[in-house]
């Protein structure tokens, strides 16, 4: 056994210095000096495109009503207007919220009408980068109401749903549980080792593995890559039971705590709990823990009625008023420029962390995904994505385009380019040209 | 779908459910804080909580599993949970059969040879590098991480008199009557009776079932059931406009599932425990706050002396300060028209006919709907001097709306006296209610009909509500949708319980008892 196991990160802290920490981690930590690896987070806001407001026009430079908040970051954006998402309507599936969501990034026909039929394109792009992080991907969500479908938009294979975490509290548990500021004088402030402590998880992780071995044989194909996930989940994980050395403690990691616990699923915490959660996300580049993360609010059929802006109305039904700009076209356009805002509290901190010789925003690319054109009619067509930052200077940004009706799936198709994938599609090539040819 | 030849259905892998695991580590070490709460959500397939499909194990729940075994193992009184000092001079024979009986009662069955070496290894190892005692909270650690625990694989079945079927092995039907009627695992007797070769026909699985219901366990698995099938756990997420409701808040939410829950219980444990009942009892559990929403006169206790209660009921519902308060029966009869429901499937400013007519038609009357269309217009918004019944005319006016909310809106008038919180009104928008309503498209109860009591009374007469509810029994046990495969022992449950009176007790000993229960496909 290694025993490298045996030692906590805690008492690893104490024993040695911070420079004797640096040494231990592995590759793919972020590090002052090299070149800063490009990162990856997709975002998803419910209930699509509402089009009681002028659209960007391609080519301009005036962002509109709806997108207002983002002017600051406009050299930092690509508008993608005008794409179908062209799977969403073939195969087996439910309404157009049930179907959105799990086609939004997956770009293929589902397996059944409750699971996605292939893995969406943060999955494929970590699954070939993450190797190297703590975690191979992380996926948070704010106040999801309808655990189908509706509320599932990241799977790692056919019919393998990935949860999100829901709780920044548990999030920063989970994620910076062992680490201590460095002002602290790391874990122990130099003191004397303490005595090992043993992690049950790595033995329990062990002993769970060596019985997947006795059980697989005894089970069906379809049982077999159901007991299968959970199998390839602990393989994730002791991966990053391996990393004995914790992240690079310094500026900005671990960010600073939560605070006190507040009700997550209360809708009055919404705006409260999605900002936690953008901390979380710009804390866990910060510390190097992964390179690929999602955002997920709410869920399609919107169940928010966003009191806090004087709303209060369903998202849903709000979606629903033929983009007639009366009073609930009014509030609906609250709620949109209320997405935009939280955007622009996110990118505002991802740029203002310096990296390499620009900032985090620009060696992120951030895609900003909802699932219909029109919210009204719940269609898969006439979409507007935003991508935001620009992977390290791989996207050429500040510009407003005019997709003229391409698929979705070949933004998924440039992504993956973005990462070093050298994918040519992405989904069903049936629904996809290859990658957008206007963006690099 | 017709009984003609017997034969079984398939029989997917299942996991713990959360509710499962809780009350798993409850019976293994006495904890009761039911840490799986806080567990990453299954993707919602259909109305249940269970369903095999969806049970994968995402990196995000690995890690709840991982870390909450860890914290668990740390907090055993390793003395007491062993019963012997797994330090002391008979150390290894303490460990060893710490590791039999407790992987006996974790993997519901006795462990392998091999099993037991790889756990003593694992303890073994573990204490050379700290102590005893931490070896065996590697053990309990490593045992809850465990596939065989977190999954409940069948491999040992039996020939089967059904062709293309296997008899499930005795401790396999030990783990499947646990998981329907205790939400949890078997206990010592039941996996006694499987050793024993007391659990093979349907007969023995009949006494144990029996002993199970009347066991406390029963109780919160039977109002588990029962809330998912009636979709009381939307309640935990309606919104509800505070200007429209002022009087909405989290207390008078919990109070409401509480009062529903406490319902479930006492028609099931202290009543006759007949669908009826449950559909159209002229009484509920209320707290004084409920009392007052109700309009009941008084919340003076009524003393449970039905012939149906049972010794497992004896504390249902007397809990919290909710007792048994009659109610007007001219304005409520039974579960649908209690305010957690009218609540759960209102609007968040008003009623909905729509989500309440969905209720009745696809959970009580098993008819699925299609999806609506996607470019629906919203709902014009409550208005003084139109009421909500008004407001959704056009869905017969309009061609494309009225092919399904035909089936829907006809069920859903009938509850419009009951507004978005479930309090009963004469008035909506300053008009005057109007809860006539239509049932059509059924087997046995359409026709003209006036007013929730009057549609409880009539779903529960209703010989294909009487047929749903096996129905959604049988998914429950099956963690699937009912295929054509289970026609036979479908129709056996329904049979039985029909001439059980209703008696939804009965219903889980028939259920028990059929082939789709206990035995599963030949692998191929």
């Amino acid at each position: 056994m290694d025993r490298r196991w045996l030692i906590s990160r805690r008492a690893l802290l104490g024993g040695i210095s911070a420079a004797g920490v640096a040494s231990l981690m592995p590759r793919g930590f972020a590090s002052a000096q090299a070149a800063p690896l490009p990162r990856l987070l997709i975002v998803h806001v419910p209930e699509g495109m509402w089009n009681g407001a002028p659209r960007p026009v391609a080519g301009g430079t005036n962002l509109g009503q709806i997108l207002e908040a983002l002017q600051p970051f406009q050299s930092k954006l690509l508008v993608l207007n005008n794409l179908n998402m062209k799977s969403r309507d073939k195969g087996p599936g439910g309404d157009g919220h049930h179907r959105g969501v799990p086609h939004m990034f997956t770009g293929i026909e589902m397996q059944d009408e409750n699971l996605a039929g292939g893995p969406s394109i943060d999955q494929k792009i970590a699954k070939a980068i993450g190797g190297s992080s703590p975690f191979e991907s992380l996926q948070f969500a704010v106040r999801i109401v309808y655990g189908d479908t509706n509320g599932r938009p990241i799977w790692s294979a056919p019919g393998r749903v990935v949860s999100a975490m829901q709780s920044p509290f548990e999030a920063y548990t989970r994620l910076f549980g062992g680490m201590k500021p460095a002002a602290m004088g790391g874990a122990t402030g130099g003191m004397a080792p303490a005595a090992p402590v043993i992690d049950l998880r790595k033995s329990a992780l062990d002993n769970a593995i060596a019985e997947f071995k006795t059980l697989r044989p005894l089970l069906s194909a379809s049982d077999r890559d159901r007991m299968e996930s959970y199998q390839e989940s602990l393989r994730d994980i002791e991966k990053r039971l391996q990393t004995v050395a914790s992240a690079p403690i310094g500026a900005g990691c671990p960010p600073a705590g939560p605070g006190s616990t507040i009700d997550v699923k209360a809708e009055a915490n919404y705006p409260k709990v999605g900002q936690l959660q953008m901390d979380m996300i710009v804390g866990a580049f910060q510390c190097g823990l992964t390179r690929v993360a999602s955002l997920q609010w709410g869920n399609s059929n919107d169940q928010c009625t966003y009191s806090w802006l004087g709303v209060n109305n369903l998202g849903h039904d709000l979606a629903h008023n033929n983009n007639n700009c009366d009073a609930s076209g009014a509030k609906k356009l609250k709620t949109y420029r209320w997405y935009s805002e939280q955007f622009a509290y996110l990118l505002g901190k991802l740029d203002a962390v310096p990296e390499g010789s620009g900032t985090m925003l620009d060696n992120t690319v951030v895609l900003w995904a909802s699932e219909f054109g029109d919210s009204n009619g719940h269609t898969p067509n006439n979409l507007m994505w935003l991508l935001m930052g620009n992977a390290g200077g791989y996207f050429k940004s500040g510009r407003i385009l005019n997709c003229g009706g391409k698929s979705t799936n070949d933004v998924h198709t440039s992504l993956a380019n973005a990462f070093g994938l050298p994918d040519k599609t992405f989904g069903n090539p049936a629904y996809c040209a290859g990658p957008l040819t206007d963006l690099t | 779908m017709g009984c003609t030849t017997p034969e079984v259905g398939p029989t997917p892998l299942r996991r713990l459910t959360h509710e499962e695991y809780d009350n798993a580590v409850a019976a293994l070490l006495g904890d009761t804080t039911r840490p799986a709460q806080d567990f990453a959500a299954d993707t919602e397939v259909g109305i249940f909580d269970n369903t095999a499909e969806a049970q994968t194990v995402p990196v995000l729940l690995a890690d709840q599993y991982l870390s909450t075994a860890d914290k668990l193992a740390r907090a055993v009184d390793v003395k007491t949970l062993t019963g012997c000092d797994p330090a002391g001079a008979m150390g290894s024979a303490c460990v060893r059969n710490f590791v039999t009986s407790f992987g006996r009662r974790a993997y519901r069955r006795p462990l392998e040879a091999a099993e037991i070496d790889r756990y003593v290894a694992l303890h073994t190892k573990t204490a050379s590098a700290s102590d005893a005692q931490t070896g065996v909270r590697a053990i309990v650690a490593a045992v809850l991480s465990a596939p065989s625990f977190l999954f409940k694989p069948e491999y040992g079945g039996i020939a089967s008199k059904v062709p293309g079927a296997m008899n499930a092995a005795p401790f396999e039907l030990a783990t499947r009557l646990a998981s329907l009627i205790w939400s949890s695992i078997p206990d010592d007797a039941l996996l006694d009776a499987a050793q024993s070769g007391q659990l093979a026909t349907a007969d023995q699985v009949t006494v144990q079932a029996r002993r199970m219901l009347a066991d406390p366990q029963a109780i919160p698995a039977a109002r588990s059931f029962y809330g998912q099938w009636l979709g009381l756990p939307l309640l935990d997420a309606a919104t509800k406009d505070s200007m429209a409701y002022p009087q909405w808040n989290e207390d008078l939410r919990a109070a409401l599932r509480s009062e529903t829950e406490h319902f479930i219980d006492y028609v099931l444990w202290q009543d006759d425990a007949t669908l009826s009942t449950l559909l159209t009892a002229s009484y509920s559990m209320l707290n004084p706050t409920l009392a007052k929403l109700y309009g009941a006169a008084s919340t003076s206790p009524t003393s449970p002396s039905s012939p149906g209660a049972t010794s497992a009921g004896a504390n249902a519902g007397a809990a919290d300060g909710f007792t048994r308060t009659a109610l007007d029966p001219k304005q409520r009869s039974g579960v649908l028209t209690q305010a957690s429901l009218m609540a759960a499937f209102g609007s968040p400013a008003s009623s909905s006919p729509i989500k309440r007519g969905k209720l009745v038609r696809v959970r009580m009357l098993c008819q699925d709907l299609p999806d609506p269309p996607a470019n629906v217009p919203a709902p014009p918004e409550p208005k003084q001097g139109v009421s909500t019944r008004e407001r959704f005319a056009m869905h017969t006016n309009n061609p494309a709306c009225s092919g399904c909310h035909n089936l829907i809106d006809g069920l859903g008038f009938g509850l419009e006296h009951y507004d978005g919180v479930g309090v009963y009104r004469t008035m909506d928008q300053g008009v005057p209610v109007d809860s006539s309503g239509e049932i059509n498209t059924t087997m046995d109860i359409d026709g003209p009909y006036n007013g929730g009591p009057e549609l409880a009374q009539r779903l529960a007469s209703s010989e294909q509500v009487n047929d749903c509810v096996p129905t959604q029994w049988l998914r429950y046990a099956l963690a699937r949708r009912e295929d054509t495969e289970d026609a036979c022992s479908l129709s056996a449950v329904q049979e039985s319980f029909a001439s059980s009176g209703g008696n939804l007790r009965e219903l889980v000993v028939a259920l028990t008892r059929t082939d789709a229960f206990m035995s599963y496909r030949s692998p191929d």
